[in-house]
């Protein structure tokens, strides 16, 4: 089932626009309202979901790795790849969802619409080419943007609930002078705790293809933006179904649980001058857990045979990916660096020893 | 036409009046710098004949050129019986070297008069005590306190020893000129005074800034546990903090007071001293 958004004006493709947050039509300027939408498709739907079916178009193949889907503007099968539930007609480029990859088990519970366009994504991305210290020129200046893709990436938000209990034998180092002594005083002390920590949708990307790393590195999300799901976000850009659940990403979510719990009872033992943790007891126990779509915008950037990946959050516009780096800056941004180290040891130098040594 | 040319005599006269200026600041310096090279000091009493003739010239003219940048004399008296000047003895050779070298000064003085007063005197006494006396006066007795002069002193002993005495006495000069340059108080041995532990330093911090800014240049993590948590549902719900024992140490500290005494005794004004056995 492939779902495309008409325009009740013109007929044309609607698409969704991260600028207005409602859907656009490029042909006569109209901007529609998703749940408008949503429902005008329901109502299709309802009508006669045969018809639709038939008048959209529809799944014709599928097998393990690839399934065919057939345009209904201009007739054209399309082949996605297995997890693609939204993407764009290659012939026509009208935006397509795949209905049927959006239902059941796989069906999204929330969305974070992109609020950065295309255009936007780009221009940032160049700035971020340019600022880069340690980049290579050619880099920076080639204009070798092969691609800029926007793409719905699954997530799951697990709400957990983390009860860790955690042993330490902690010190606090006194240093002071008697009479021609130095003394060093080093208390000991026991250090229990016993924390009771709630956390709220904690990202763990649910999608074979993205790397872990990188998806780690784009959060933070703002979730104040977090809407229930609905597919006219979708219309325009690529989206994704998950291929792990939930249960299978929850030891991830744990380690980095874990690791929050652990640093959360550290923060409370600040006044000391040393932790030496002893034991820890961490139970972590999902509360609920949220199919979620979150917005990225992928660039493909052509350099020296070789393309290099970027990621950018589609809410925030943070950008990670590994751009390459020039020896010859490295090398003379650090022999600038000592330099000025040194020019400035000299002063301090010249300052406290009143000697050019 | 006539403004031009004016304008070009105003130039000159400028000009002029610029080199008339620049030649009455330098020229009664340089004269000054010359006159200080004409002038004939000994600063070189080898009394125990340690240098030829040769050896002995060569330290005149090192000592003559510190004077020239310092203002400062480098003197040198080496001595087998100590008598060659009055004072009056105590119980200890060291004691007596220091008012040796009082003694030393004050003739030192009385010949090329008080404007010569910032001195410091290296006393080698080569009698059986064999010790080498360092001692600052005028200035100098700040600028070379106490611990500055011991410190030169141990580190000429091994030349000395070996009866390098050239190469001792140059040292002496060296060293002496090095630590009058640092401000007082603080120990011109200091690891941070060295060039080479400046540039490590400063190549460790270089090392460590383009380390991080590669491991960072492909964005970092910028979540944490605070970013994620319910901080009203969340809490502390026990802790002790139970103390168990105290551990102290006591390390005695490092003494500054070395085993030299500030001389004086006999002599008009005392400077700093410091010495050792070689």
């Amino acid at each position: 089932m492939v779902i495309q958004y008409k325009c009740p004006n013109c007929g044309a493709d609607m698409a969704f626009s991260a600028e207005t947050g409602m859907l656009h039509c490029e042909s006569c300027g109209l901007d529609e309202n998703i749940e408008k939408m949503e429902r005008h498709q329901e109502q299709l739907e309802t009508g006669s979901y045969r018809d639709f079916i038939s008048e959209t178009s529809h799944q014709t193949y599928e097998d393990d790795s690839t399934a065919q889907y057939q345009c209904k503007n201009c007739g054209a099968i399309l082949i996605t790849d297995k997890d693609t539930s939204a993407t764009t007609c290659s012939f026509c480029d009208a935006p397509m969802i795949l209905g049927d990859r959006l239902s059941g088990d796989l069906s999204p519970s929330k969305i974070i619409p992109f609020s950065i366009t295309k255009s936007q994504a780009e221009e940032a991305f160049r700035k971020w080419c340019g600022k880069g210290l340690l980049l290579p020129n050619a880099f920076k200046k080639s204009n070798r943007l092969k691609s800029i893709t926007g793409m719905y990436v699954p997530f799951w938000l697990y709400d957990l609930n983390t009860r860790g209990e955690i042993h330490a034998e902690c010190t606090k180092v006194h240093t002071y002078t008697e009479g021609e002594y130095d003394v060093t005083e080093t208390k000991y002390f026991d250090v229990y705790r016993d924390v009771n920590l709630y956390y709220n949708k904690i990202p763990v990307d649910a999608s074979e293809k993205m790397d872990d790393d990188m998806m780690d590195k784009l959060e933070p999300y703002d979730y104040g933006n977090l809407q229930d799901f609905s597919t006219p976000y979708l219309s325009g850009y690529l989206a994704e179904k998950y291929n792990y659940t939930d249960e299978e990403l929850f030891p991830r979510v744990e380690k980095r649980a874990n690791q929050y719990c652990t640093d959360y009872a550290r923060s409370t033992m600040s006044s000391y001058s040393s932790v030496n943790i002893r034991h820890k007891n961490i139970q972590i126990r999902p509360e609920d857990v949220y199919y979620t779509l979150l917005p990225v915008w992928m660039f493909c950037y052509d350099y020296e045979h070789a393309e290099h990946n970027f990621m950018m959050n589609g809410q925030t516009g943070k950008i990670v990916g590994k751009p390459p780096i020039s020896p010859e800056k490295s090398i003379s941004l650090f022999a600038g660096i000592s330099i000025l180290t040194f020019i400035i040891l000299k002063v301090i130098m010249f300052i406290i020893g009143g000697v050019w040594v | 036409m006539i403004k031009t040319q004016k304008h070009s005599i105003a130039k000159k006269g400028a000009s002029l009046f610029l080199l008339v200026m620049v030649l009455v600041t330098f020229l009664p310096l340089s004269f000054i710098v010359k006159a200080a090279t004409d002038e004939s000091i000994e600063r070189i009493y080898d009394y125990a004949n340690t240098l030829s003739n040769s050896e002995k010239e060569d330290l005149e003219e090192l000592a003559a050129s510190y004077y020239q940048d310092t203002g400062n004399n480098y003197l040198i008296v080496t001595t087998t019986t100590r008598e060659e000047y009055d004072y009056s003895h105590s119980s200890s050779p060291e004691e007596d070297c220091e008012f040796y070298s009082e003694a030393f000064y004050d003739s030192f003085l009385e010949k090329y008069g008080n404007s010569y007063n910032n001195c410091t005197i290296l006393t080698i006494d080569l009698s059986p005590n064999r010790y080498a006396d360092i001692s600052g006066q005028g200035d100098l007795k700040y600028k070379l306190d106490d611990s500055r002069c011991k410190k030169v002193s141990v580190k000429i002993s091994s030349s000395l020893t070996a009866k390098d005495y050239t190469e001792a006495y140059s040292k002496y000069m060296q060293l002496v000129n090095r630590y009058q340059k640092i401000k007082p108080g603080i120990n011109p041995d200091n690891i941070f005074l060295k060039i080479w532990f400046q540039l490590l330093i400063s190549v460790i911090i270089g090392g460590i800034t383009i380390g991080v800014m590669i491991y960072h240049s492909g964005g970092k993590m910028t979540a944490s546990g605070q970013t994620y948590l319910d901080r009203e549902r969340s809490s502390l719900v026990r802790r002790h903090d139970h103390y168990i024992r105290t551990h102290t140490t006591r390390t005695k500290r490092e003494s500054n007071s070395d085993s030299s005494s500030s001389g004086g005794g006999g002599s008009s004004s005392g400077g700093s001293h410091g010495g050792s056995h070689f």
